[in-house]
């Protein structure tokens, strides 16, 4: 009777998820389709994440590139009085030098 | 007669490139992926334990409140288009955005207190987080989204109140845009997942 009750015990209990319970055809696709969900999910969210900085980072560098650094002009009219104003839509400096 | 001047302009461009993205908005991505993660963890516990189940859900067990979710569903999916809606107008007239917003805030917040109400009934039903593994992962997994919608309405309020005093900086407004997308954006998936 001891010894049926030993080798009944684990049939009882059933209580590791491999041995037992991870024997059926559901749970075995279940735990194969999470295990790969796990680990493509963290590589596809950070690899998207990186493409799309290093996208817009081209896109930024592109634009500034494109933008002239130094307009040389020549202003002719009367002298303008008191400070220059600068264009507050442009970015940079505005230096005016009058002769 | 006013004497002529020939002056020399030389504008020089700003060196520095504007930054790829805010750093509010590039913190709260990094939140979102950690967090997303975290999502995934507990939905693969419960398909593996839901697949090796002789039944789901299990017998005895009260049934979830499918038809009613789906009407919060579409609520909280409502609060994600007026708070996209309040974006597209805080980049016209900041004053225009208030009211979008707001709205999104009350949507989100009978959002969460249907949740609540869901929940008192499910409980007093006989369904609790130790009755079953069905009402552990229940309670789990709803509560995790609730708790992130919680503090996803706690942002936003923080949002509508500095936008109402005229002090939202658009980086921030973008960030709490992007935790309360996340929120949004995850409840279907977990819908589709726990209820049906």
């Amino acid at each position: 009777m001891v010894s049926m009750a030993v080798l009944l015990a684990p049939r009882i209990a059933s209580a590791c998820a491999v041995c037992f319970s991870g024997r059926s055809d559901e749970t075995r696709v279940a735990f194969l389709v999470t295990t790969a969900l796990l680990t493509a999910l963290p590589l596809l969210l950070i690899g998207t994440l990186v493409w799309w900085l290093c996208r817009r980072a081209r896109q930024i560098r592109d634009e500034h590139d494109s933008a002239s650094p130094v307009v040389d002009g020549v202003f002719r009219g009367p002298r303008p009085s008191g400070q220059p104003s600068a264009n507050r839509r442009a970015p940079g400096i505005v230096v005016l030098r009058g002769e | 007669m006013t004497p002529r001047s020939i002056a020399t302009l030389r504008i020089i461009s700003d060196p520095r490139p504007r930054p790829i993205l805010p750093s509010p908005v590039l913190g709260t991505l990094i939140f979102v992926i950690a967090e997303m993660m975290m999502f995934a963890g507990l939905m693969s516990a419960f398909s593996i334990v839901k697949a090796g189940a002789l039944g789901w859900p299990p017998p005895g067990q009260p049934r979830l409140p499918v038809e009613a979710t789906a009407f919060n569903t579409a609520v909280l999916l409502a609060s994600a288009v007026f708070l996209f809606v309040s974006n597209r107008a805080y980049t016209r007239d900041r004053n225009l955005a208030k009211r979008p917003l707001f709205c999104a805030i009350g949507l989100g917040a009978f959002f969460v207190l249907f949740q609540g109400y869901e929940w008192i009934s499910l409980i007093r039903q006989g369904l609790t987080l130790t009755s079953s593994n069905h009402g552990s992962f229940f309670y789990l997994i709803v509560g995790m989204h609730g708790l992130h919608a919680i503090a996803g309405l706690m942002v936003l309020g923080r949002a509508g109140l500095k936008l109402s005093n005229g002090l939202l900086a658009p980086s921030t407004f973008a960030a709490t845009q992007v935790f309360w997308y996340f929120v949004v954006g995850l409840w279907p998936v977990l819908y589709c997942m726990v209820y049906l």
